[in-house]
């Protein structure tokens, strides 16, 4: 317990998981080391409400998820905000009357449910993942892999729902996309 | 148990499916299976979200590893820090 006080065994411990963590999320390298900075110095800060009830990997984890979403914040600030909110499949009636965005999907050109079990398909994931479009991507990664509550990033990013259903709907179009390129003409 | 397209879209959304309740699952399970409206599309965000979450447990042993200089300066900075808050 003594161990889990100490931030130098926390650097020793937890740094590598918290840099890969927030280097795909990032996906760069000196801002993922500014947030695992920013992490551990919070940490540090605010150790007396650490009180043991979560493993304090988890307890790192969750400042971070906070310091995550702030450096693409600024990162979006230099961008068009708007751009967030202006996506034209909100406006389609399939959309408005079902919640979808197409009665048709690609198709998956390999077996998923039996990649899923093999080590090298979450290596092509990754990779996928790293090449998707910022900031879609970051914040298809919170909510969809992080688990962070719609509200909260809508809140954050200030979208509307609808536009976070369609940066969803078009990662994983894209995904699907890149998988089926570069894990289906490989693994049928 | 009636359930529209943009109920089940809207839960879908919210929640992976494998996560929801089991008898609020069948039902949508059902929707799913049943419906030439949202049918497919809803089948393949399923697949989706079976991957993300797997993705989310297996991630750690996928992840970039932090320089060694980075770690070193990083624990003089937190040292550095305890000694002047005095923690």
């Amino acid at each position: 317990m003594e161990q889990e006080r100490n931030p130098e065994f926390w650097v020793e411990e937890y740094s590598d998981y918290l840099f890969g963590f927030a280097y795909s999320r990032l996906n760069d390298s000196h801002k993922a080391e500014d947030v695992v900075q920013e992490t551990f110095l919070a940490a540090v800060k605010s150790l007396d409400k650490f009180d043991g009830r979560v493993p304090v990997k988890f307890w790192l984890r969750g400042i971070m998820k906070n310091k995550i979403v702030d450096s693409i914040k600024r990162d979006l600030r230099e961008l068009n905000e708007s751009e967030l909110n202006s996506f034209p499949e909100v406006n389609t009636k399939l959309f408005k009357t079902t919640g979808i965005f197409s009665r048709k999907v690609e198709e998956w050109e390999f077996d998923p449910f039996q990649s899923f079990e093999k080590e090298e398909f979450w290596q092509i994931f990754k990779s996928c993942l790293e090449k998707m479009k910022d900031p879609l991507r970051s914040i298809y990664m919170m909510k969809e892999i992080d688990g962070i509550d719609a509200k909260q990033i809508c809140k954050e990013f200030n979208i509307s729902h609808a536009n976070l259903w369609v940066i969803t709907h078009r990662v994983r179009k894209s995904m699907k996309l890149c998988l089926n390129k570069n894990w289906g003409d490989t693994y049928k | 148990m009636m359930i529209t397209c943009k109920q089940i879209a809207k839960k879908m959304a919210d929640q992976k499916l494998h996560e929801v309740p089991t008898f609020q699952r069948w039902w949508m399970k059902l929707h799913i299976k049943m419906c030439v409206v949202c049918g497919s599309y809803q089948q393949d965000a399923e697949k989706f979200q079976q991957a993300e979450s797997k993705f989310a447990e297996l991630e750690e042993e996928y992840g970039s590893k932090l320089d060694a200089d980075f770690k070193q300066k990083l624990k003089d900075k937190l040292r550095e820090t305890c000694k002047e808050d005095n923690i």
